[in-house]
C-alpha cells in the first residue's frame, strides 16, 4: 500500500504483532502462528471491538521440504465458516524466508462485514497455508499490523 | 476574555471560555447569556464513535447512496448543558450533519458542506467541523454519504469536545427605575429585548464581559 494512507490518512495508529486482542480473543503465545492443516482455523489477528486494521508486514517460513502456497484473508460470517481470500496467494518455498512489506501489501482495509452467510464476514486475519492444492500445516507466519480507531 | 470566542481558528480545540466566564449564545434566533458553572473534556475515545450503519440497523451503506439523517444518541445532553465538539469519519463517507433534523448545518443558499476523510488533510485539528449542541431535545442529526461505487461495511465517525454546565443569568433589572424610583417596566422589558437581539452595549452593561457563541445558525 502507499506509505500515504498510514502516514497521512491514518494517524495515530497502533502496531501490533499477531496480537489477538478482542472481545472473544484467545491469547496465545505473541509473535508467531504456525498453520495448520483444519480449514481456515488458523487466526493471526482478532479486530478489537470498533476498530479495523491494516497489514504492514507479513513475515512467513517453512521447511517441509515441498513448496507451498499461503492464503491471507478473513473468514464468512457461514455457519461453516470460510475462508475469503484478500490478498493474491503467495509462494512458501521450504527453507527460505519470505516476507513482504507495506510498500508491497496493497492496502486491503480487514474490518467487520456484519452480513450474514454468504456476504458477510469477520474481519479477521487468517492464514490457510497449502501444499499441492492440499490444505498442509507447518508454515510460521507473523504479521504487524496498523489498527485504525 | 475574548469578545468573538476563536472557537473555529485553525488549531487544536480548547475551552472557548473559562468556568465562571459569561457566554452568550445564538440559539433559536435569540441570544441568550449564561456562565460557565463547569467544564470537562470529551476525549477522543471509543465511547464517542458511533458506526451509523449499526445505528441504523442495516448491515450496509450501499453504493453511491446515503443513510437518512438520524439522532446520534451518544451526544445527547441534558437541559443546562452544552457540547462543543468537533468531528471525524474514520470510513470513506461524508458527513452531513443538522440541527435537530430539520435546519442543516455549514450550509450556504443552495449548497450543503460535508465532513469527510480529506478534512483532516488541510485541516488536521477538524475546525471546521466545529458545532454546539444546547441543552436536551436540540439534538444533532447526523447523515452519511456513499461516495463509492461499493457498499461499505461501516461509516465510523468519531466525536471529541467539551461539555459544559450552563447557568442562565438573570440581569438585575433593579437600577431600572423611573423618576418617581418605580420599576420602569417598560424600559425593563426593552432591555430584555435588546439582550435577546444580543445588542453589544446592553449586553455590556447588563451582563458584563462575554464572549458570543454562535451554537445554532437559524
Amino acid at each position: 500500500m502507499s506509505y500515504l494512507i498510514t502516514q497521512g490518512r491514518y494517524v495515530g495508529m497502533i502496531a501490533k504483532s499477531n496480537n489477538r486482542s478482542g472481545a472473544a480473543g484467545v491469547a496465545i503465545g505473541p509473535g508467531i502462528v504456525t498453520t495448520t492443516a483444519v480449514a481456515a482455523t488458523d487466526i493471526v489477528h482478532q479486530i478489537p471491538v470498533g476498530r479495523s486494521f491494516y497489514v504492514l508486514k507479513l513475515m512467513w517460513y517453512q521447511n517441509t521440504g515441498v513448496n507451498m502456497t499461503l492464503v491471507i484473508g478473513t473468514l464468512s460470517n457461514a455457519g461453516v465458516p470460510a475462508m475469503v481470500q484478500m490478498f493474491p496467494t503467495l509462494l512458501a518455498l521450504p527453507g527460505i524466508p519470505g516476507g513482504l512489506n507495506e510498500n508491497d501489501l496493497v492496502g486491503v482495509e480487514f474490518m467487520l462485514n456484519s452480513q450474514a452467510a454468504g456476504a458477510g464476514w469477520t474481519g479477521d486475519l487468517y492464514v490457510e497455508s497449502y501444499a499441492a492444492g492440499v490444505i498442509a500445516a507447518g508454515v510460521q507466519i507473523s504479521a504487524e499490523l496498523a489498527e485504525k480507531a | 476574555m475574548s469578545e468573538v470566542a476563536n472557537i473555529y481558528d485553525n488549531g487544536p480545540l480548547s475551552l472557548i471560555a473559562r468556568i465562571k466566564d459569561t457566554i452568550s449564545v445564538y440559539t433559536a434566533k435569540k441570544w441568550s447569556h449564561f456562565q460557565i458553572a463547569f467544564a470537562e473534556p470529551w476525549p477522543r475515545s471509543s465511547p464517542l464513535r458511533v458506526d451509523v450503519v449499526a445505528l441504523a440497523g442495516a448491515t450496509t451503506i450501499a453504493a453511491n447512496t446515503n443513510i437518512a439523517k438520524r439522532l446520534v444518541p451518544l451526544l445527547q445532553i441534558t437541559d443546562g448543558e452544552m457540547v462543543c465538539a468537533r468531528f471525524e469519519p474514520l470510513d470513506d463517507v461524508e458527513c452531513v450533519i443538522w440541527e435537530q433534523s430539520g435546519v442543516g448545518r455549514f450550509i450556504s443558499r443552495n449548497n450543503q458542506a460535508r465532513v469527510d476523510m480529506a478534512t483532516c488533510l488541510r485541516d488536521p485539528y477538524l475546525a471546521s467541523t466545529t458545532f454546539f449542541i444546547m441543552g436536551r431535545q436540540r439534538d444533532m442529526n447526523l447523515e452519511v454519504v456513499n461516495p463509492n461505487p461499493v457498499a461499505l461495511n461501516q461509516a465510523r465517525v468519531q466525536f471529541r469536545g467539551f461539555r459544559y454546565v450552563l447557568d442562565e443569568i438573570t440581569p438585575d433589572l433593579s437600577t431600572v427605575v423611573t423618576p418617581q424610583g418605580q420599576p420602569d417596566k417598560n424600559r425593563q422589558e426593552e432591555i430584555i429585548r435588546q439582550l435577546a437581539a444580543g445588542d453589544k452595549a446592553t449586553v455590556a452593561q447588563f451582563i458584563g464581559p462575554t464572549t458570543w457563541l454562535p451554537a445554532e445558525g437559524r
